[in-house]
């Protein structure tokens, strides 16, 4: 890993709670490279967002985040200061946030925005700082940029301002941009617009890109490298082309499973499912964190915790059966 | 294949709503410290009768102005000395609890529920009636209480029941504005919209689905407008405009003892004290209920 | 000829909105001139993107607002001359939120019966009965009757809505986006569900989805919507396989499902977006269609119905 922007190895966050102490993030490792997409993939309460609010440092109060290696292009950030990371955040590495409604301040001009997202870090002039305002909004997309800059966020449509927070994140040239759920709250005809949007950005200006999402057919169109998390843990990686044909890992071959595909999956009948639901990671974890869902499960799952398995460089899953009988579940075609 | 499929970690119970809220309660100071110390000023109000050492009316012109226990010359049978007519100021303040507390409630009774119906309306049906209520408010904010207050004791003179009265049909704004923001917020609720798609009768979706969640807020303005009416009383009662002599009310005592300040200043210190800490205890406690009911987590 | 259990004709509904400080109110055409016809035990798909006004024919249908112009004929009869009583009875929603659609202060068991106890139906005991029959089927464990809204998961809330829905036996459950706000393995759970649901009680469903891929799974007719109108309407595989408006083409090329291989699509559609405040003359959709062309700008479309097939485009794709 040469390359590697942001390298994270044994990521925990924990929160405590009246109940006991949530294990919300448990060991977790991931790495991005310069034009990467890495897709952090989950359904709600998986840790994903976690995970990289504790790489920027902006978990809530109560949260606790410790890691083996936070390497931002080899600066060790697990002990950074504060003040440290506020200057990293946005000049190197930026977030896009999932509600654009929300994330831009409806009291000031979308020009305002975009410009203190560069002069707090960057001592240029508000000249140069609004040339570059005007070009990245055309850069994303913006017509009559330089009229943009005027106009307040509730003038804009959701599509218009997520572009616009997409803008605000390359405004310091970021070489990481972290995206979490960007085109959720957005209608779908725009989603695809976004999304291409990210991909060429990123192409041209050489970023890495970290896309947290739940969406798996936004995942499989846009990443290149997938992280599979459940319950606070990694269960599965590899590349989006590998891993979306040949899922190894039950519970990503139950999600699979259970998406309505037009033209592949029949109409009118059961989709696939996954039984149970998410345990709450709350005290100690017996045995593999997904054998009370599995189909598959046997008397060794409830013995301990499991590894990571390592199939070939940068494809791994967390499951006790071999890639083989995985594979052969997955030609069975059984729904959980 | 039983082991295998236990859940990983162990099974997590939620507390209901109820339990949460009881849970905090505990583990607030202030809820704690409100809650206890107005549980005893109406425990010793209500045990006046028993626990008076003496009649707070009986005048006994041979001891007046007789100094507290922590004079020299003051006795455990008046612990808290006299008054200028010579009657027992223990006693008096016991019962004067009484009045304070009886015209805070009663008060908030009748506010509330002139408030909260006005602001449910307005709320829940806005269009005309939201504009028809916003304008009864205004108007009710344009008259000063005080004032108001002043001018009906001149016309019919002053009583208890009369205080009560007034300050019944005019605290209710914050009532009124409240329920009805709360409202607001509901009425557009998924679950509303189901009780009317059930065929809930408007009465009905107001009473067991609005109410119950707009409760929490309603209790902290409650709380607030029995300290809002206790003081307004005091002011009153202390201009001579409220509650009438003979009755030992908290502002009144104060108001009598004006004259007694220089040489026996806890005369007027007690009875100032007194409202102080009612009204204290009060607002901790309706902070404590805000604090423990507002952030409902999911 | 199947029966037509409800019939939407030529709906509107205008709500006036005020357009700036100082511009005075204007009207917003949020469903405007929608007619539609489900069969009795079918599923109508009506899908759109936000704005396009599907949520409003919900509520119109189930009398939570009122259409300004146009009839809701359930059965053969203008629902302004059915009993109230009866209409809810007869339809019932299920909301796309688990978290909003149930009262926080209530049990699931309160929740549940609240029908019910509505229509006066049966006794007392027999309501715990009837709830404990729904829980069941609905693959709820009795023992949440006693619980809030808050111990329980999003599936968990959502078979509750279920639940409430069905426990009066209605004819049509009109769902609106039932699965959005779940988890994708809960979606699939709760789909399987509505689908076991509506062949055991020959329930009828209208599914507001902006989700084409749920859609095309469950429904047998699809109506698309843009900007108050339909625009195409289909059976589903005719829609997905055939699609004529160039709107439903952008919208099928949008679902991006997890297949790898295939990149992103390209809609073709530009960066314009609609305003129903605003709407643009003549057919709404031009100023984002790949084919518009002067007439499109300044004459709307008329519908054209063929074979079962409704489109309304001066160029639909044939």
């Amino acid at each position: 890993m040469m390359d590697a922007l942001l390298e994270v190895k044994g990521l925990h966050v924990d929160i405590p709670l009246s109940a006991g102490t949530l294990h919300a993030v448990r060991n977790v490792s991931f790495s991005v490279n310069r034009g990467q997409t890495l897709a952090l993939v989950g359904e709600s309460g998986c840790g994903k967002s976690l995970s990289v609010l504790a790489v920027m440092n902006l978990l809530p109060k109560k949260a606790r985040w410790h890691a083996e290696k936070l390497l931002l292009n080899d600066e060790d950030l697990t002990s950074t200061s504060e003040r440290n990371m506020a200057d990293i955040r946005g000049s190197r590495m930026a977030m896009i946030f999932q509600e654009p409604m929300t994330s831009l301040n409806p009291c000031y001009t979308i020009g305002n925005q975009l410009m203190e997202a560069l002069l707090r870090h960057q001592k240029v002039s508000r000249s140069d700082a609004r040339d570059r305002a005007v070009f990245l909004l055309e850069k994303v997309g913006i017509t009559a940029a330089a009229s943009r800059l005027k106009q307040y966020p509730h003038q804009l449509s959701g599509g218009l301002r997520q572009r616009v927070m997409i803008a605000m994140g390359l405004m310091c040239g970021p070489p990481l941009i972290i995206a979490d759920e960007p085109t959720t709250a957005l209608d779908v005809t725009i989603q695809a617009q976004i999304l291409a949007l990210l991909a060429s950005l990123q192409q041209e200006f050489e970023m890495g890109l970290i896309l947290i999402t739940h969406d798996l057919g936004v995942v499989a169109r846009v990443a290149h490298r997938v992280a599979v998390m459940y319950c606070g843990l990694v269960v599965e990686t590899g590349d989006a082309t590998s891993l979306f044909e040949n899922p190894l890992h039950p519970y990503t071959q139950g999600l699979l499973a259970s998406l309505p595909i037009p033209g592949k999956t029949m109409p009118g009948e059961h989709l696939g499912s996954i039984s149970g639901m998410v345990p709450t990671p709350i005290g100690e974890q017996h045995g593999c964190v997904f054998r009370n869902r599995c189909t598959y499960a046997f008397d060794d799952c409830s013995a301990g915790p499991v590894d990571l398995r390592e199939v070939s460089n940068g494809r791994t899953y967390r499951c006790l059966l071999s890639p083989e009988v995985c594979a052969q579940n997955l030609a069975g075609g059984q729904s959980l | 294949m039983e082991n295998a499929s236990l859940s990983p970690f162990k099974e997590i119970d939620f507390p209901t709503p109820g339990q949460m809220v009881r849970r905090q309660m505990l583990r607030h100071w202030g809820f704690m410290f409100g809650g206890i110390v107005l549980v005893l000023i109406v425990a010793l109000a209500l045990l006046a009768p028993v626990l008076a050492p003496h009649d707070p009316y009986h005048q006994d012109l041979s001891r007046r102005v007789i100094n507290p226990i922590w004079h020299e010359d003051g006795t455990w049978e008046h612990p808290l000395g006299t008054d200028n007519l010579g009657r027992d100021y223990l006693s008096r303040l016991m019962y004067g609890a009484r009045i304070s507390l009886l015209i805070g409630v009663a008060a908030m009774l009748i506010a509330g529920v002139i408030g909260t119906t006005m602001g449910v309306a307005a709320g829940y049906f806005g269009g005309r009636v939201d504009m028809v209520i916003n304008a009864i408010i205004t108007t009710r904010l344009a008259l000063p209480i005080m004032l108001v207050a002043l001018a009906v004791v001149a016309l019919v003179g002053g009583s208890l029941e009369i205080v009560i009265l007034v300050l019944g049909l005019m605290i209710w704004n914050r009532f009124a504005l409240v329920m009805r923001a709360s409202t607001q917020q509901l009425r557009s609720m998924d679950y509303v919209s189901a009780a009317k798609a059930a065929g809930c009768s408007t009465l009905r979706i107001l009473l067991t689905e609005v109410l119950p969640n707009i409760l929490n807020n309603l209790i902290v303005v409650a709380t607030l407008e029995v300290t809002r009416a206790i003081l307004i009383e005091a002011a009153l009662s202390f201009l001579g405009m409220g509650v009438q002599p003979p009755l030992p009310s908290w502002g009144l005592m104060v108001s009598e003892a004006k004259e007694f300040m220089l040489f026996s200043p806890w005369m007027i210190t007690i009875p100032g004290m007194a409202i102080f800490i009612l009204v204290l205890s009060i607002n901790l406690l309706g902070d404590g209920i805000r604090d423990v009911t507002a952030p409902e987590s999911r | 000829m199947t029966k037509k259990v409800l019939q939407i004709q030529d709906v509107t509904k205008t709500y006036r909105v005020s357009a700036g400080a100082f511009k005075g109110k204007r009207p917003l055409h949020a469903v405007n001139g929608v007619s539609l016809e489900i069969e009795e035990g079918s599923v109508l798909g009506l899908v759109g993107e936000s704005g396009c006004g599907k949520s409003t024919v919900a509520k119109i249908i189930l009398g939570l607002e009122s259409a300004t112009n146009g009839h809701i004929i359930l059965d053969g009869n203008p629902i302004s001359r059915v009993a109230r009583r009866e209409m809810t009875r007869r339809v019932q929603p299920i909301f796309q939120d688990p978290y909003a659609s149930l009262n926080p202060r209530k049990s699931i068991g309160s929740i549940i019966s609240l029908p019910l106890r509505v229509h006066k139906v049966g006794g007392r005991a027999d309501w715990g009965k009837k709830v404990n029959k729904i829980m069941d089927i609905v693959g709820l464990p009795a023992r949440l009757k006693h619980s809030y809204p808050n111990q329980l998961s999003g599936g968990q809330r959502q078979r509750v809505a279920i639940a409430r829905a069905l426990i009066m036996r209605p004819e049509i459950v009109i769902c609106d986006e039932p699965t959005s706000a779940l988890d994708v393995s809960v979606q699939s759970q709760i789909l399987n569900l509505l689908i076991d649901l509506r062949k055991e009680f020959g329930l009828t469903y209208l599914i507001i989805s902006h989700n084409l891929a749920v859609v095309e799974h469950i429904a047998s007719r699809v109506a698309v919507m843009y900007l108050g109108r339909i625009v195409e309407e289909s059976p589903t595989s005719d829609l997905f396989k055939w699609p004529q408006h160039p709107y439903t083409r952008a919208l099928l090329a949008s679902v991006l499902t997890p297949e790898p291989r295939k990149g992103l699509p390209e809609t073709h559609l530009g960066i314009a977006y609609p305003n129903p405040i605003d709407p643009p003359s003549g057919c709404t959709f031009h100023p984002r269609c790949p084919k518009a062309t002067e007439l499109c700008q300044t004459t709307p479309p008329n519908p054209r119905s063929d074979a079962g097939r409704l489109v309304e485009c001066h160029y639909p794709e044939q």
